[in-house]
């Protein structure tokens, strides 16, 4: 697995001057059709949708998909076997706001504990007024500029998925929506119909990426709209790393996020997603990820989990051609009795010889409450599966709560299948031995933490992982005593 | 420790007051049909208890078996080891459910959950769900879950002594149940269990 060499300093002050997606022509210069609205409006119905489509000026087909894909999100019911969804308002929640249309907050609105955060990440300012929603996004032509020329030389697209519809149709036409089809869950069908914003990836034969794509670095208050929706086709042998997402905290007025990821990694190819969330605690973050893995070909999600009310993000592969195989690393954090983590992996052993492996740690403080919830799936035409998960828990007071769902049904009698998980609280031991050698409880408490959830947190970019390991010094300096 | 057989037959609530191990005899189980499923709930209902739940079956070609047990921890400083082990003939269906709940008073337990099982013929199915609820911190959980065939290295090793395929086989997996059947203290317990499987 590459690892990146950034220097975090430098990298911190090149975030500043990180630029905003160049979409110029969908912000200043459409045209306005003669019954437009510009005011946004709460509630969905099927107006709201046909809206969307014609503002974005999209071919019948996707207009359409998106009415059907409606039609299917008023059939579905509200899925009771996770973590409770009651309380969602779907008609209190705006569908579409224009860019133009973003209200303005002021530095004021924005939480204290936030606003420390940022200070002891050692955020800079540009980045906090972009988190904080102030700013509407980043000024920067210089970084994103020269990316996308070395990208351009490659071939490698990387751009929106609003923008890439019209420039690339035959992608969408032949990939959009066939890994995750609208009738999957009620929330890919919600997003199936009012998605806008997100990311369009496709890397050609045989091309290496090695720097990761950062969504960081084509943002704006669009892209962090609430119904994503990426789609990334590597294709033959090549290789990429999309980074998404950050450790300071996001503050959203918006309540629900559910964006839809499709993955297609083609033949010897090899592609890696991260995403770290930390939304902020009134957003319930439902979220579909899967990827299409062909023969040879190797797909990892890396995921972090530490913000939001509710998270159900079940990050899964379809191993579907031969020595295929899928890898989830997977962190969830649940701080305060109002968090519950419901995340996991999912792995369909679908050709012969595939493997997967699944590692998942989880840590639940003050009342949080985190669940692992997975599936590993064999089917008969799968030969010599190979598959491993480990699922590791840390509750660390009594008010919090921790669960294991992992389900694994194995149709092939020539699997190898295992499956191990543990829940325990930090030993006594640990922490005496630590605190005789100088540390306060506090600092050995993080130490601790910071070791269990190391494997995963050492496959992040370098920036990444200096910050979780301190935004994870910061929560643990409230939870102990 | 006492030994207590259990023969079930549908769902059963079952309260531990003593330390005890279980030995479940899965053989009345075969061959339900897609409803039925036997639903064993052990509840630990005295401070200080352990128990240790051991089923073992052998799936003979064109059987099935669908089994969910559950480790109810209310009280505090119980424990509780869990195996349930299989074996799949050819044309088996086999589904567990195992389960370790733990309640905010049950601190300072510790529970245990290991299903393995080992696949010896074609066309089998095999689900298996451990699931852990925890929602007290002082205390140890953890469950394991395999599902394999013998390794052929095994096999070729005893054959290579002069014994047929079938005889390793069999050898192989009397030895996999032999580990556990030896922790039954009660000869008659053991013998009948012994029967059922091997």
């Amino acid at each position: 697995m590459s690892k990146d060499k950034h220097d975090p300093k430098q990298n911190i002050k090149k975030k500043s001057k990180v630029l905003v997606n160049d979409n110029y022509e969908t912000k200043y210069g459409f045209h306005m059709p003669e019954n437009y609205v510009y005011k946004a409006q709460k509630g969905l119905n099927e107006e709201v949708v046909k809206q969307i489509s014609s503002i974005k000026e999209e071919p019948k087909w996707m207009t359409e998909f998106r009415l059907n894909a409606y039609k299917t999100f008023l059939e579905k019911p509200l899925p009771m076997w996770g973590a409770d969804l009651t309380k969602i308002n779907f008609d209190n929640i705006y569908y579409y706001l224009k860019p133009l249309q973003s209200e303005k907050k002021t530095w004021s609105d924005v939480p204290d504990e936030m606003k420390e955060t940022f200070e002891r990440l050692g955020v800079p300012q540009a980045e906090r007024e972009f988190l904080s929603g102030i700013k509407a996004q980043y000024d920067s032509e210089v970084i994103y500029g020269s990316l996308r020329k070395e990208l351009e030389d490659d071939g490698v697209i990387f751009m929106g998925t609003d923008e890439a519809l019209k420039k690339y149709p035959h992608f969408f036409e032949e990939y959009f929506g066939k890994i995750i089809p609208p009738n999957d869950n009620k929330f890919a069908a919600l997003n199936s119909a009012v998605w806008s914003g997100g990311s369009f990836v496709y890397i050609p034969k045989g091309v290496t990426v090695t720097r990761p794509l950062q969504a960081y670095f084509r943002i704006n208050a669009q892209n962090m709209g609430q119904f994503e929706r990426t789609l990334i086709i590597a294709d033959e042998g090549s290789y990429g790393h999309y980074v998404e997402g950050c450790t300071a905290p996001v503050f959203s007025s918006d309540s629900l996020h559910a964006a839809v990821v499709e993955v297609i990694v083609k033949k010897g190819a090899r592609f890696r997603y991260t995403t770290i969330q930390n939304w902020s605690q009134n957003v319930y973050n439902l979220v579909t990820k899967r990827a299409r893995v062909e023969s040879d070909a190797v797909m990892e999600w890396i995921d972090g989990n530490l913000g939001s009310t509710v998270t159900m993000k079940y990050p899964s592969c379809y191993l579907v051609g031969e020595r295929a195989h899928g890898e989830v690393l997977s962190i969830a954090y649940a701080g305060n009795k109002n968090q519950h983590q419901d995340a996991g992996a999912k792995m369909f052993h679908i050709a012969p010889n595939t493997s997967s492996m699944i590692v998942s740690k989880s840590v639940s403080v003050h009342g949080g409450r985190t669940s692992y919830r997975g599936m590993v799936s064999v089917t008969p035409s799968a030969k010599n599966a190979k598959s491993r998960v480990e699922c590791d828990a840390l509750i660390l007071d009594s008010e919090s709560r921790s669960d294991t769902y992992p389900t694994m049904k194995i149709n092939e009698s020539s699997a190898n299948i295992e499956h191990e998980a543990t829940v325990s609280k930090v030993g006594e031991e640990k922490l005496f031995y630590l605190m005789s050698r100088g540390l306060t409880e506090a600092e050995a408490m993080s130490l601790i933490i910071s070791g269990f959830i190391e494997p995963i947190v050492k496959e992040l970019p370098m920036e990444y992982a200096v910050e979780l390991n301190r935004l994870i010094e910061l929560e643990m300096e409230g939870s102990v005593g | 420790m006492k030994t207590v057989l259990l023969t079930p037959k549908g769902d059963q609530f079952v309260k531990v007051l003593e330390d005890t191990k279980f030995v479940l005899d899965l053989s009345g189980l075969k061959n339900q049909t897609a409803d039925t499923v036997s639903d064993i709930v052990f509840s630990f209902e005295k401070e200080g208890v352990s128990a240790e739940i051991l089923g073992l079956f052998c799936l003979k070609p064109d059987s099935s078996l669908k089994l969910t047990t559950t480790a109810l921890h209310k009280l505090p400083r119980t424990s509780c080891i869990t195996k349930i082990k299989g074996v799949l003939y050819s044309n088996t269906e086999a589904s567990y459910i195992g389960k370790i709940i733990i309640k905010k008073d049950a601190q300072n337990t510790s529970s245990f959950l290991e299903n393995s099982t080992l696949v010896l013929g074609d066309n089998t199915k095999n689900t298996s769900q451990p699931i852990l609820e925890i929602d007290a911190d002082d205390v140890k959980a953890s469950h394991g879950s395999t599902t394999g065939r013998i390794s052929e290295e095994q096999i070729y090793y005893l054959m290579s002594r002069g014994i047929t395929r079938d005889w390793s086989v069999k050898m192989i997996v009397e030895g996999y149940f032999e580990k556990e059947l030896s922790t039954i203290s009660d000869p008659e317990i053991r013998d009948q269990i012994r029967d059922n499987i091997i």
